[in-house]
């Protein structure tokens, strides 16, 4: 389609301008002092790639970065799954559906803080509901604690995002819901059962959905912060650690801001990678 | 077997949703009950409804943080987060998705990495920025930074579904002699309302939850948000877990009943707006 | 492979950037460290009451405030003591006072930051910014910083100026403990902290046990009360491992002169000593048996809340926690008569002055200004209220603590008491170790507990956070 260049520009200008405005600056920043040594109420002093080789050597970095491929990848394979399988049950349009759709959605709605507290209490050892409803299933001696055991920990901080997909469910009941009837009615007509329905037809039309879903809860893994910090804090050692917190404390903890911002490079990073390998499986590019 | 298949697809459906109630509902009931209780209530906790309901941890908790207010500027910068977001991405989304033009990616990708950035980095550059236009401790400063948080993942939503509107709907605008931005507002727009409905409750929830920025760039009450209220039940040497929980409640539930709100909004355009061909 | 393409472009154009911004970025901060100095030299030409640099000073101020004459001067103070911080009441009051007082000349503005995590993260962000307010609170390292920052102005003019505020409201020693080597006088504080334990006198009678004067003592009073189904320790790793860092201190301070001197080195060089490395020994062993469930990762409320419904026979705390004995929904009825107050084994107790207030003001105006609101932060009647509301010591000698306030308050006078018959102290992690070694304890206690890793592991891991820090 030809279109007007003039267009094309005056379209985007908004939104690059606003863009450059929040973050361009930091991008900059991020980029070349991460080449520096900068601590809080320190000079700034290029000293080349010694940050990047600091941290490659430290084995906290090394453990949050595998952390965060294997929650990247937790995240944009199970998480999505269930996220799908919700909406493919939930826009059957039953009676139940809004409901559902509600109460799925609640851990999204409220803020982070609001959620680490809230785990961080269902899941104490003493007064917790989770100890007591198994020890009420018949575990009377059950008395796990959750985020400092190190076997446990990284389970119990996984269940606190892993479960709640609903962000992904939203994007696919959308585009579910646009879905012409007419293709529907003819599969049926064809004779498709429920199965080959989904398979065949509507996983296929709403691709496009499910590939933002899971460029958004990929790329949610590097931006949890606050419900990491209040349930395990990273810990036991570094055993459930990830490059935001990690970041968070180098620059907070530490005041090593250099540092913090090489880590954040490398996050930066992942995360393109992610977002083009996701882009590729699902040919987000091309039109349906 | 056709019976077999339909009997199992129904227990799955049913397994399936009663674990989703259970883990979503499951902690909210627990917090909600155990805001009317005492410290020593909740910790000799037993499987089961509370015995009896105290509001005293209500009083308490409003008395303690400024809630009402930090209500008000909430909602402020939440509808104005919404709007101006919503307006520049729906046209940047618009000619990324549709059209093919030099830098296209490059636009793309820089955009995209907005998901990406530490908030640790972010922190430093935008207090200054934000200091520099005279935005700092105003509800405007607040707005101006989530628009543009908001960029990526609305341009993902939106771009994603502007990509399943048919190419035909705009070619015959044309043919009819409509002009781009004709096209645009009459034919895009109204096709696309289920995608704002979904952009619209992301940029909803991050205006509404977001704490970090909000505490670094606001001073005074009259600029700040409801996250930070939360954090007036976090001081060192307190323990009252029951103002705690009605703090909890009281931050969260608001934020349900918008949700609830929304949700029937963002149902009712998927309805009008589908492309139903 | 178009779009790695378009990456990798990106990048390059990323790096162009960095390398043209590196040099700006360079220079920038070569001026910042001028007008670092520069600063430096205002304050102390203005402390020596320089007329000459006011107006240099003036201009330098950035902050909008005027420093005309017949203007009123705007301060900025950020205080974490709101919400539910039990100095809310004490802190709304003494700014309160300072408005009444100073009102027609000064205008007060307050952040409130309500926690520990928000003061320290945005009060970090302006230092690295130079926005510190006028009066900080130094503590979390903040001091320090805005030291290094060239921010912090030496307060030994104006407490010169006021001597009887300086020998008696506050007094020599504490204000030697925020001395520099150089003499230079950082900060002044409002109370001492003096902290020994509390403990439930029901379970200690039910196993006949008195509180330990040794430490073998200490460990066979914990086995006693295990075998009669007590919990004997109150411990928590989460946050800042609070009440499981004071009995850490005072068991390296109980193993001799060295773990004394440790506990008492600000910053020290290394924990791989052998009293520390002793003491995680021992508690390696409390976190295994002696202690909740939910010890590890569990916060302050936990604890406290453990101890005020008797499920652990002791708890390591300061003398602000005696109010909540008697507060009737969250302890059990009557406990406040049932807990007694003791010193560490051989009399031992934690004490130290905290870093308290700092002006970080750059005009003389704002200058003067803060030393009024210093003097009300830490004055008499502060100091009163933090006695009577936080079981706050007082550092004034004008509050004299009668022996009726005594009779009211026995486990308070007890806990004053204890300072003079103290045999040796040490300070508390927070205020000698570095903010991030105070987390790696907490993140590798756990550990301990389960023992995957031991305690000389443990003290290398600190100092590998320690010399992170530097």
């Amino acid at each position: 389609m030809k279109i007007k260049k003039r267009w094309v520009i005056l379209f985007l200008l908004p939104g690059v301008l606003w863009f450059a405005f929040v973050y361009l600056f930091s991008i900059i920043q991020v980029g070349v002092t991460s080449l520096c040594e900068w601590r809080i109420a320190g000079e700034i002093t290029f000293k080349g790639f010694d940050n990047y080789v600091q941290i490659f050597r430290s084995a906290d970095f090394r453990r949050a970065l595998l952390n965060n491929v294997i929650w990247i990848v937790l995240q944009s394979t199970v998480h999505v799954l269930f996220g799908v399988i919700f909406a493919l049950i939930v826009s059957r349009g039953k009676r139940y559906s809004g409901f559902f759709r509600t109460v799925y959605m609640l851990p999204n709605i409220i803020s982070s803080a609001a959620l680490g507290m809230l785990f961080y209490n269902i899941f104490n050892p003493m007064y917790g509901p989770v100890n007591k409803l198994i020890q009420a299933l018949g575990f009377k001696d059950f008395r796990a604690n959750w985020y400092a055991d190190t076997r446990l920990s990284f389970f119990a901080v996984t269940l606190t995002w892993l479960p709640f997909a609903a962000i992904v469910a939203i994007l696919v009941i959308a585009e579910l819901a646009a879905i012409p009837d007419s293709i529907l009615e003819a599969a049926i007509v064809d004779g498709a059962g429920e199965l080959a329905l989904i398979w065949h037809i509507k996983l296929p039309l709403v691709r496009s959905a499910i590939g933002t879903g899971t460029i958004l809860a990929a790329t949610s893994m590097l931006q949890k912060l606050d419900i990491l910090a209040m349930t395990s804090n990273g810990g036991p050692g570094n055993r459930t650690m990830n490059l935001p917190l990690l970041i968070y404390k180098t620059a907070f903890n530490t005041n090593n801001f250099g540092m913090a911002n090489a880590q954040g490079v490398v996050l930066i990073l992942v995360g393109l990678l992610s977002i083009g390998i996701i882009n590729k499986v699902y040919r987000m590019n091309e039109p349906v | 077997m056709k019976i077999v298949k339909k009997v199992l697809s129904k227990l799955f459906i049913f397994l399936f949703l009663s674990a989703a109630l259970l883990v979503t509902l499951g902690p909210f009931l627990w917090v909600f009950f155990a805001s009317f209780q005492t410290n020593r209530e909740i910790l000799s906790f037993t499987l089961g409804f509370p015995s009896g309901l105290n509001i005293k941890n209500y009083a308490k908790a409003l008395q303690i943080a400024p809630i009402a207010q930090y209500y008000h500027n909430s909602i402020i910068v939440t509808f104005f987060g919404i709007i101006f977001n919503l307006l520049i991405m729906s046209m940047a989304a618009y000619v990324l998705s549709r059209f093919q033009f030099k830098m296209q990616g490059l636009i793309r990708t820089m955009f995209s990495m907005g998901l990406l950035i530490p908030g640790a980095a972010l922190l430093l550059p935008l207090y200054t920025s934000v200091s520099t236009v005279r935005l700092y401790d105003s509800v405007w400063g607040l707005i101006v930074v989530y628009v543009g948080f908001g960029i990526p993942t609305t341009l993902f939503i939106l771009s994603s579904y502007y990509r399943t509107i048919p190419r035909e709907m705009e070619e015959s605008a044309y043919l009819d002699g409509a002009g781009f931005v004709r096209t645009y507002l009459y034919v895009i727009l109204p096709l696309a309302k289920p995608a704002f409905a979904t952009a619209g409750v992301m940029q909803f929830l991050l205006c509404w939850n977001e704490f970090q920025f909000a505490l670094t760039l606001t001073t005074g009450h009259q600029s700040r948000t409801l996250p930070i209220a939360l954090y007036y039940f976090q001081s060192a040497f307190a323990s009252d877990y029951g103002a705690m929980f009605a703090a909890v409640v009281l931050v969260s539930l608001p934020s349900i009943i918008v949700y609830v709100i929304l949700q029937k909004q963002v149902v009712s355009g998927l309805v009008a707006g589908a492309v139903k061909g | 492979m178009k779009k790695y393409k378009r990456i990798s472009l990106l990048l390059a154009a990323t790096m162009i950037c960095t390398s043209l911004m590196g040099c700006g970025a360079g220079a920038g901060s070569a001026g910042k460290d001028d007008n670092a100095k520069k600063e430096e030299n205002t304050v102390q030409e203005d402390s020596a009451a320089d007329a000459g640099t006011q107006e240099n000073a003036g201009e330098e101020n950035a902050g909008g405030e005027s420093a005309a004459s017949g203007e009123k001067v705007t301060i900025r103070y950020a205080t974490y003591e709101v919400g539910t911080h039990l100095g809310e009441k004490t802190t709304s009051e003494l700014l309160q006072r300072f408005r009444d007082r100073n009102g027609d000349t000064v205008e007060l503005v307050v952040e409130e930051l309500p926690s520990d995590t928000t003061y320290t993260e945005k009060m970090k962000t302006l230092v690295a910014t130079n926005d510190l307010p006028d009066v900080i609170d130094g503590k979390n390292g903040l001091r320090d910083l805005a030291l290094q920052n060239g921010q912090v102005v030496y307060l030994n003019d104006y407490l010169d100026s006021d001597p009887d505020f300086r020998d008696n409201v506050i007094g020599a020693e504490a204000i030697a403990a925020n001395t520099d080597a150089d003499g230079n006088i950082l900060s002044i504080v409002n109370g001492v902290q003096a902290i020994g334990y509390f403990y439930n006198k029901d379970m200690f009678e039910a196993v006949e046990i008195k509180p330990a004067e040794t430490w073998e003592e200490f460990n066979e009073n914990c086995e006693k009360l295990l075998a009669a189904g007590y919990t004997p320790l109150g411990l928590m790793t989460g946050e800042n491992s609070w009440t499981t860092n004071l009995l850490l201190a005072a068991m390296v301070g109980g193993k001799g002169e060295a773990g004394v001197e440790l506990m008492n080195t600000k910053y020290p060089e290394t924990y791989q000593t052998p009293e520390m490395i002793s003491a995680l020994e021992d508690m390696q062993l409390y976190l295994q048996k002696y202690t909740t469930p939910d010890a590890l990762g569990a916060g302050y409320a936990n604890v406290a809340n453990n101890f005020l419904t008797e499920q652990v026979a002791m708890v390591f705390n300061g003398s602000w926690m005696i109010a909540s004995f008697s507060e009737e929904d969250k302890a059990n009825p009557g406990l406040a008569d049932r807990v007694g107050f003791a010193m560490y084994p051989g009399n031992g107790l934690i004490q130290t002055y905290a870093e308290g207030y700092s002006i970080c003001a750059s005009t003389r105006e704002t200058q003067d200004a803060a030393w009024e609101l210093l003097k009300e932060l830490t004055g008499n009647e502060t100091q009163m209220g933090r006695m009577t509301r936080e079981g706050g010591i007082p550092v004034s000698s004008y509050i004299d603590i009668t022996e009726e306030y005594r009779q009211e308050n026995p486990l308070f006078a007890e806990n004053v008491d204890a300072v003079q018959k103290a045999e040796y102290s040490v300070a508390t992690l927070d205020v000698m170790a570095y903010a991030n070694v105070v987390d790696a304890f907490g993140i590798y206690y756990p550990e301990l507990a389960n023992g995957t890793l031991d305690a000389a592991g443990m003290a290398a891991k600190l100092d590998e956070a320690a010399a992170a820090a530097k």
